[in-house]
């Protein structure tokens, strides 16, 4: 199974409530925020790294992960992280953020993946800047691929068909999805038991979170091979649909009062608040 | 140049679809009432009518239930394969009524459906996808989708640059639309061909969860929990949910700790909600979780910490051990409801 995992460099999000805009509110000023993985892509990179191994053995790759990023060249960081995690090979498309849309990062994707012969995408449900949830979707439309949103399991049947288990409103949603697909992961898909290919045994149990590189294979992740490319060579339409013309901060709120007792809290509730 | 018919107000081509998400075929899903009630400010921006749009199988009886909401028309694809809301099957089906109504919007509630769908529709249709909208803005002349981003920490502003937009809204942010009465003409249509990667995923099963108490997303009040409850997460908030009709939440720290299930996660990853009241117990209030539940009218915390961030934000705070807090408080909440 050749597995492509696309990776954004996000700003850290425990930080986005430093967030400032620019003096004529055009723009997000994250510059002095700490940069970071988006963390549903790292989770999808766990989940693709679980589908191509042996959870006893997983030294030994048992399929390809290819990780991607669209952006500038200190995104390459981020890149050789995943490779230094498990990944195989990398690309870096050339781009800058301004000039992209979901709409736009799909052609791309969509492209890479038709190049390359993934079987599957497995990507993060949404980044948690742009927040829009929408590229997966929109490029399992592009491919015409079938796609499961928002995935909490995945079980590898065969090579070429998955379980997934789908966190909807009101329960859980069990499909089978004939490869080639794309799959975009919530946040339960690093528990223990969460992903399993066809060849890891069912009595088998993953550590929860994702992995971590060990030394070595950060050495080791320098020799692995990057690919730097442009979007031309892709040959996709790329054509921007929405564009962000400015921001605002939201209003706060600020805090109301301590109560003393309970009893004085339902009257208040009732009384002032008039929510009982 | 070709114009740019979303984008400028009041064109000829302005008209907006509803896309209603049924349940179970035989109920509406509430937040779609919701949608409707921005249907109704979209439409009136743009000086236009909106048409309901309803897919399913053996749906007949619950698009009469919709004709009362002042929909131009309602169309209806009642069809075996339109059965299970799969985007595949669905996409198809919303974009030819999408052409036959020659609409220039579609919306629907950012449920969990809508998000799997519309995203899908709006490129099969080449189309601006606007995520999680929160209202409209019209500035010289165009039209200004708002939308929160960086988990609620920005606000932003979009403009679609294609002939359709599809919209997903932040139903919680919305008033639930009341029926006016007129009723409105059905129009019935065959579904369209679905997608070829249609035939490559089957609905397997579905584990629907207990629902003897509101849906999450849809409840007047929310009773909220953190990890501090740990394994009493259940035995000390079910009998505050159960006194006040609410639903139950929890924060990630809670939901991974394994103390409450996934889908009660409220948070930016998780569901937004946008109650009358909700109640945080034991909750710090880290930014990720309170962008989940800060459209919250009337917010009370409960804990230990009177520096805690979500102290700040609620407009009714108790300090002290929940443990002893919260059983007090339904025991007051009770000998209110016996007085009144």
């Amino acid at each position: 199974m050749r597995i492509l995992v696309p990776l954004k460099q996000v700003f850290d999000p425990d930080h986005a409530n430093k967030i400032r805009l620019s003096d004529d509110n055009r723009r997000l000023d994250v510059v002095s925020l700490e940069r970071k993985t988006n963390p549903f892509d790292e989770y999808a990179l766990e989940a693709a790294l679980r589908l191509t191994e042996d959870g006893r053995a997983p030294r030994q790759r048992q399929g390809e992960t290819i990780v991607v990023t669209l952006g500038p060249s200190d995104t390459e960081v981020m890149l050789r992280a995943g490779l230094a995690t498990g990944a195989d090979r990398a690309f870096r498309v050339v781009a800058e953020d301004d000039g992209l849309d979901a709409g736009c990062v799909a052609q791309v994707l969509a492209g890479l993946a038709l190049r390359e012969s993934c079987d599957l995408v497995l990507m993060g449900k949404q980044s948690v800047d742009g927040d829009s949830n929408e590229v997966g979707q929109r490029l399992a439309a592009i491919l015409g691929w079938p796609q499961a949103t928002f995935a909490s399991r995945i079980i590898a049947h065969t090579d070429s068909r998955l379980e997934v288990e789908r966190e909807i409103d009101g329960g859980v949603q069990r499909v089978i999805v004939t490869l080639p697909a794309v799959v975009t992961v919530d946040l339960r898909i690093v528990t223990p038991d969460a992903v399993r290919s066809s060849i890891t045994p069912n009595d088998f149990h993953y550590a929860p979170g994702v992995r971590f590189a060990p030394l070595p294979a950060i050495m080791q992740a320098r020799r692995k091979p990057m690919s730097v490319i442009k979007i031309d060579e892709l040959e996709r339409p790329v054509k921007r649909t929405l564009r962000y013309v400015r921001y605002e901060l939201p209003a706060t709120k600020f805090g109301g009062r301590v109560v003393s007792t309970p009893t004085e809290l339902v009257e208040l509730l009732t009384c002032e608040a008039k929510v009982l | 140049m070709k114009p740019r018919f979303c984008k400028r107000v009041g064109t000829t081509m302005s008209k907006v679809i509803v896309f209603l998400e049924a349940k179970d075929s035989v109920a509406l899903r509430p937040a779609s009432l919701h949608a409707i009630t921005f249907a109704r400010i979209l439409s009136q921006a743009l000086g236009t009518s909106y048409s309901f749009v309803l897919l399913g199988h053996g749906i007949a009886g619950l698009a009469e239930t919709v004709r009362g909401y002042g929909a131009q028309r309602v169309y209806v694809v009642d069809d075996p394969l339109l059965a299970e809301p799969l985007a595949e099957r669905y996409a198809p089906s919303l974009r030819q009524v999408m052409e036959l109504a020659n609409a220039s919007h579609i919306l629907g509630a950012a449920t969990a459906i809508g998000k799997d769908i519309l995203p899908r529709l709006a490129s099969l249709m080449n189309s601006a996808f606007v995520s999680d909208c929160i209202g409209i803005e019209v500035l010289e002349n165009t039209l200004h989708w708002r939308r929160p981003v960086c988990a609620g920490n920005a606000i932003a502003y979009c403009v679609s640059e294609t002939e359709r937009t599809v919209v997903t809204i932040r139903h919680a942010e919305f008033e639930a639309a009341s029926s006016n009465g007129a009723m409105s003409p059905i129009e019935s249509l065959g579904a369209a061909p679905v997608e070829a990667a249609a035939s490559r995923i089957e609905l397997f099963g579905y584990d629907a969860v207990d629902n003897s108490r509101p849906d999450l997303t849809e409840a007047r009040v929310v009773v909220s929990g953190g990890r501090a409850l740990a394994g009493r997460f259940f035995e000390v908030l079910g009998p505050l949910a159960d006194t006040l009709g609410a639903a139950l939440g929890a924060t990630r720290a809670a939901c991974d700790g394994g103390f409450a299930p996934g889908d009660f996660q409220v948070g930016q990853t998780g569901k937004v909600v946008a109650p009358e009241l909700y109640v945080a117990v034991g909750i710090s209030g880290a930014i990720q979780h309170v962008a989940g539940m800060k459209g919250a009218r009337i917010v009370v915390a409960i804990n230990s910490d009177p520096l805690a961030p979500i102290v700040s934000l609620a407009d009714y705070t108790l300090i002290g051990d929940l443990f002893q807090l919260v059983p007090e408080l339904v025991g007051a909440l009770r000998r209110h409801a016996g007085e009144s």
